[in-house]
This record gives structure tokens, sequence and C-alpha cells, in this order.
């Protein structure tokens, strides 16, 4: 899995509708790629700061 | 008593909604003022996220309520009156939309993230400052989150507003919106993609 791929699948992830194997290939990038985790939690953010509205 | 004129101060005390619906029920004319007093406000406030234009979003809210007005008496007073007249103008909001001439929609593709030819991203993401408890700042990231919401091209704005603003679910903004529940889910994500990079530029955390 590349970023791009990564930020495809973001909404899915945390929406918990990867299947497991993507899941840990998902979890897996996200190990060997620090700015991806961070940008996740960003993503995870712009939600919730509309959620909060 | 029409056209119906918004107040300005939308932090009245509610009064007992039971009360109020059963004298809307009865046709009470100082009633139904005192519903575009209390919700009028509130209700514009909404009809500005989904129109651009001022006038647009004070039609939207007359028609929201004159919509409550001829459907009282259906209206069970199972949910709060302030969630119902929400939903009103929200549907009033979308006719609106509806009923405006579409201009040719700007491409969401500029707004979404780069990447490089190996798939690694353009501009590497850093972490973004934690929001304060303070009312004010609080205040100032709201309208920072609409003011950029309105940047997002319409037909992904308004699933955005939709679904994490108005908390409605897949199906019901679905509905809405007349698309399939696979173009809303679709629609979000790039709304949500194109929103963080619009937030990214004021919310990162500065070096120290």
């Amino acid at each position: 899995m590349n970023c791009r791929e990564f930020v495809d699948f973001l909404m899915a992830y945390i929406d918990g509708e990867l299947p497991e194997a993507e899941r840990s290939v998902f979890d897996a990038h996200m190990v060997d790629c620090p700015p991806c985790q961070t940008y996740l939690e960003t993503y995870k953010e712009t939600v919730q700061l509309g959620q909060d509205l | 008593m029409w056209p119906v004129t918004i107040p300005r101060n939308p932090n009245q005390a509610r009064p007992d909604e039971t009360t109020l619906l059963e004298r809307l029920r009865a046709g009470e004319d100082a009633a139904y003022e005192e519903l575009v007093r209390l919700y009028g406000p509130r209700l514009l406030a909404v009809a500005r996220r989904f129109l651009r234009s001022e006038d647009d979003a004070q039609d939207a809210v007359q028609d929201a309520f004159l919509n409550a007005f001829r459907s009282i008496d259906s209206f069970e007073g199972q949910a709060r009156i302030s969630t119902w007249l929400h939903r009103i103008v929200v549907n009033a909001s979308l006719m609106k939309l509806r009923t405006r001439r579409r201009k040719p929609e700007q491409s969401i593709e500029e707004l979404l993230p780069n990447f490089l030819e190996d798939g690694h991203m353009a501009n590497l993401a850093t972490p973004w400052r934690k929001a304060g408890e303070d009312e004010v700042e609080i205040a100032q990231l709201r309208g920072l989150l609409l003011q950029k919401a309105q940047q997002l091209p319409d037909s992904f704005r308004n699933v955005l507003l939709l679904r994490d603003i108005e908390g409605l679910d897949t199906e019901e903004a679905a509905q809405l919106l007349e698309i399939s529940k696979a173009a809303v889910k679709t629609r979000l994500h790039r709304a949500r993609l194109a929103l963080r990079e619009l937030l990214d530029p004021h919310l990162r955390r500065v070096a120290e």
C-alpha cells in the first residue's frame, strides 16, 4: 500500500468497513509511514470539528 | 404576520414546548410569532451554510416557516420543535438550491491532496495544534470551518453539511440529495479531504 491508496481508504477505515486483511495492510502502512498516521489524525479532527458544530 | 421578520437575538430562553405546540395547533397568532422569534435566527444560520446568497437564505427560512405552519397538525411532538424545524429548513434550503440555475461546478480535484508518481504524498502532513477551551477560540474555529466549507464545490459541500454538520446518516442524505448512497460516501470522503487541505495552513502546529 502506498500513501495515495492509504488516503483513498481512510474513510472506510475509520468507519470500520475495511475487511480484516486490508485493515492489517492499512495498519502496517501507518507503522512505516508516520506522516500518514498524522494525516489520519488530522482527517479525523476535520470530521470532529464539523460534528462539534 | 407574513413575511416573517427574523429577530436578532437568538439567546432567548426556550418556553415549555408542549404549551407552545398546543397554542400553535389552536391557531394562536401570538404562538406563531413566538415560534419565529425563538427559532428564526438559528434557522437562518443553518440556511446560510447551504445558500451563498443572503436573499436565498432568507427565502429558505420563510419557506421553512410556511411549511411548518401548514404541517403543524401532522407534527406529533415526538421530537423537539427545534429538531423538526431544523429538518424543515434543511429541506427548504436544498429545494432553493435546486431551483437556482446551475453554473458549471468547479472541480474538486485542485483542492485534493497531491501525490508524487510513486504514490507518496507531495506534502507531508504535520500535526495540528490542539483546540483550546477558550470560547472565543472555539467560535473562531467554527467560523473558519464554515468559511472553508463554502469554498467546496456545491455537490461536495452539501454532502459534508448534511452528513458531518447536520448529522444525517448516509441513507437520509442520499434521499434528500437524490443521489445514491455510494455517491454520498465518495463525495463525503473527497469533501473531507479537500476541507482538511483548506484547514491545514491555519491549524498546523507551529514549530517551536
